[in-house]
C-alpha cells in the first residue's frame, strides 16, 4: 500500500499535459532567473545608434526602439512578473488561510458575518480599487504586491473555510478538543496540515491570476515604472510599435501566454491528482 | 418572492455606501491635493481651496458630496474648469455602454454555442476543439489578444480600421476582443453544467418518450444548465469594466475606460473618485439584476431563501 500523497503523485505523473506544463514552467523560471547573468547586455543598456533591429544572431529577440536587447529585457521582465506572482500569492495565501480557518472553525454568527464580508468584497470591481490605490499612494512595487495580494485572498478564504467545516467534524479534531488543546494549536497542528494539499493546488491556480493582474496594471502604465520592466510593460510597448516592429510584441506576449498556459495546466493537473472526484 | 427581491435591494445599499465612503476617504487622506502639481502661490492655493470647499472640515465635505450623489452630482472637475465630473461621465457613457453591450452579446452567443457543441459528445473531437480554443481564450488576456487581432485583421488583411470609434464596422474588432475572453469562461461553464444536467433522470424520461434529440438538448437541458452561466454574468460585468480599460486604450475609443486610465496616469483625483463610485454602483447594480433574474427563473433558490 502507498500513502495518499504517493498515489496522488503517481496520478499526477501519468497526466502527460501537466508534467509537460511543469517542465515548461521550470524552464521558463530558470531562464528568467539565470538567463540575464549570461547575457552580454543589461536590461537598461541603451544603444541609440542601433535603434530597433529585427531578431538576429547578436540579438535573438531583436531590440527595442532605444536599442535595448529584447531577450535580456524579456527575461528580466519575467523575473519581476514571477516575483510579483509568487509574493502576491503568498500574501493572499496567508490572509486567506487565516481568515478562512478562523471563520470555518468558529462557525455560527462569526462565520456568517465573516463570509458576508467576503461575498461583499467579491462583488466589488476590485481592479478599480487596485488602480486607485496605485494612483493615490505612488507607483510602488511593494504596494503593488500588497494590493494584488489583498484582492486575491477571497477565493482562498472560501475554499479553506469549506475544508475546515468538514474537518472540524472529524473525530481527531474532537479528540484534540477533549484533551484540552487550545483553539490556536488545533488550527495550526491539526487543521492546517490536513489542508496543505488543497492550499498548494489553489495557490498554483492563484499565481496566473496574480500575474495577469500585474500585467494588466503594468500594461496601463500604472504598475512597474521604467527603466524597470515586466511582461505587461513590455507587451504595452510592443503594442504601440506593432506596425513597424511586430517582434517587440510577439516575444513578450509569447512568453507571458506560455507561462499562463503552463500554470493553468499545472493547477488543473494537481487538482485532478490530489482531489479526484 | 417580492420579499426576497426587496431584501436583495436593501442589502446592496450599504455596499454602495461603503464604496462611496471608502473611496472618498482614500482619496482625501492620500498625500497630495489637486493643486500640488501647479506652481502657484500660497494665497492662490488658499483661494482655490476655499472656492472648491476644500478648506472645510472633512466630515462636512463628505456630507456635501454624499448629498449630491443621488442627483448625479459628483462635484466639479477641478482639472476641467467649467465642467462637472457628472457631465464628463455622462458625455462618455453611451460609447462605453455600446462597447460593453456588444461585448456581452459576443461573449454569451459564442460562449453558450461553443459550450453546447462541446457537451453533445463529451471527450471527442467536437469537445476538445471548442474546449481547446477556450483554454487559449483564458490564457490570452485582452491586452495580448487585442494587438494580435489588430495585427492580423487591421494591418495584414486591412479589413478594419486599427483604431477609432466612428464607422459602424469600427465596433467589430474591439467588441470581439473584449467579448471573446469571457466567451471562453462561459463556454467552459456551459459545457460543465450541460454535462451534469444531461445525466439527470428527467432527460432520460424525455428521451424514452421519444422527444427529438435537438429538442431535449436545446430546451429541456439548456434551461436547467443556464443558471450557473447566468450567475457568472455578475463577475463578468466587473471583468468587462476592467477589460474596457485595456480595449479603449488600445483602440483609442473615447469612453469611460479611457477617461479612467488617463485620469489615473494624470493623478486626477476628482474624476477618479467619481468614476470609481460610478463603476462600483454599476457593477453592484448589475449583480443585483442578475440575482433577481436568477430568483425569478429558479424557484429552487426562492424557496430556499424564504424558508431560511
Amino acid at each position: 500500500m502507498s500513502s495518499p500523497q504517493q498515489q496522488a503523485l503517481r496520478r499526477f505523473s501519468k497526466n502527460r499535459a501537466s508534467v509537460c506544463a511543469l517542465f515548461v514552467l521550470l524552464t521558463l523560471i530558470l531562464a528568467c532567473v539565470i538567463g540575464p547573468f549570461f547575457s552580454p547586455y543589461t536590461h537598461d543598456e541603451q544603444n541609440l545608434n542601433l535603434g530597433a533591429v529585427a531578431p538576429n544572431a547578436q540579438h535573438w529577440f531583436g531590440t527595442d526602439v532605444l536599442g535595448r536587447d529584447l531577450l535580456t529585457r524579456t527575461l528580466h521582465g519575467g523575473r519581476i512578473s514571477f516575483l510579483v506572482g509568487i509574493i502576491a500569492t503568498f500574501v493572499s495565501l496567508t490572509v486567506g488561510v487565516i481568515y478562512g480557518t478562523i471563520s470555518g472553525y468558529l462557525g455560527g454568527r462569526v462565520d456568517s458575518a465573516m463570509m458576508r464580508l467576503v461575498d461583499t468584497i467579491y462583488a466589488l470591481p476590485f481592479v478599480i480599487f487596485v488602480i486607485l490605490l496605485m494612483t493615490l499612494f505612488g507607483r510602488n512595487i511593494l504596494l503593488l504586491f500588497a494590493a494584488i495580494g489583498m484582492v486575491e485572498w477571497l477565493s482562498m478564504a472560501r475554499i479553506v473555510r469549506g475544508q475546515v467545516l468538514t474537518l472540524k467534524q472529524q473525530t481527531f479534531v474532537q479528540a484534540a478538543r477533549c484533551m484540552g488543546q487550545s483553539t490556536t494549536s488545533i488550527m495550526s497542528r491539526h487543521l492546517l496540515p490536513n489542508m496543505l494539499g488543497i492550499i498548494v493546488i489553489y495557490a498554483t491556480l492563484t499565481v496566473p491570476n496574480v500575474m495577469l493582474l500585474e500585467a494588466f496594471i503594468s500594461f496601463l502604465g500604472l504598475g512597474i515604472q521604467a527603466p524597470n520592466t515586466s511582461w505587461g510593460d513590455l507587451i504595452q510597448s510592443g503594442a504601440t510599435t506593432l506596425e513597424t516592429h511586430p517582434w517587440q510584441l510577439f516575444f513578450p506576449a509569447m512568453m507571458f501566454s506560455l507561462t499562463l498556459f503552463a500554470l493553468n495546466f499545472l493547477g488543473d493537473g494537481l487538482r485532478d491528482a490530489f482531489d479526484p472526484r | 418572492m417580492l420579499k426576497i427581491i426587496a431584501g436583495r435591494i436593501l442589502q446592496a445599499i450599504p455596499v454602495i455606501l461603503a464604496i462611496i465612503t471608502l473611496t472618498f476617504f482614500m482619496v482625501r487622506l492620500s498625500p497630495g491635493d489637486p493643486f500640488s502639481n501647479e506652481k502657484i502661490s500660497a494665497e492662490t492655493r488658499a483661494r482655490l481651496n476655499a472656492h472648491y470647499g476644500l478648506d472645510k472640515p472633512l466630515w462636512e465635505q463628505y456630507a456635501h458630496y454624499l448629498a449630491g450623489l443621488p442627483f448625479g452630482d459628483f462635484g466639479p472637475a477641478i482639472t476641467h474648469p467649467g465642467w462637472t465630473v457628472g457631465e464628463l461621465i455622462a458625455e462618455r457613457i453611451p460609447v462605453s455602454l455600446e462597447l460593453g453591450g456588444w461585448a456581452l452579446l459576443v461573449a454569451c452567443t459564442v460562449g453558450i454555442l461553443a459550450g453546447l457543441i462541446a457537451s453533445i459528445k463529451p471527450n471527442t473531437v467536437s469537445d476538445w476543439l471548442p474546449m481547446g480554443f477556450s483554454m487559449i481564450g483564458i490564457c490570452l488576456p485582452t491586452f495580448v489578444l487585442g494587438p494580435l487581432l489588430v495585427l492580423f485583421f487591421g494591418l495584414y488583411l486591412e479589413w478594419f480600421n486599427v483604431w477609432g470609434w466612428i464607422l459602424p464596422q469600427d465596433r467589430i474588432l474591439p467588441s470581439t476582443t473584449l467579448g471573446l475572453c469571457y466567451a471562453a469562461y462561459i463556454a467552459r461553464l456551459t459545457r460543465g453544467s450541460m454535462v451534469e444536467v444531461i445525466k439527470q433522470d428527467y432527460i432520460r424520461t424525455a428521451r424514452a418518450k421519444g422527444v427529438p434529440f435537438y429538442r431535449i438538448f436545446s430546451i429541456h437541458a439548456l434551461r436547467n444548465a443556464l443558471p450557473p452561466v447566468l450567475s457568472f454574468l455578475g463577475p463578468a460585468a466587473a471583468g468587462l469594466v476592467s477589460g474596457s480599460f485595456v480595449i479603449e486604450t488600445i483602440f483609442q475609443i473615447p469612453g469611460l475606460g479611457q477617461m479612467f486610465v488617463e485620469s489615473a496616469l494624470n493623478n486626477d483625483h476628482t474624476i477618479l473618485m467619481g468614476l470609481t463610485i460610478f463603476y462600483g454602483t454599476l457593477v453592484i447594480g448589475f449583480n443585483l439584476a442578475v440575482d433577481i433574474l436568477l430568483t425569478i427563473i429558479n424557484p429552487k433558490i426562492s424557496n430556499q431563501q424564504s424558508r431560511s
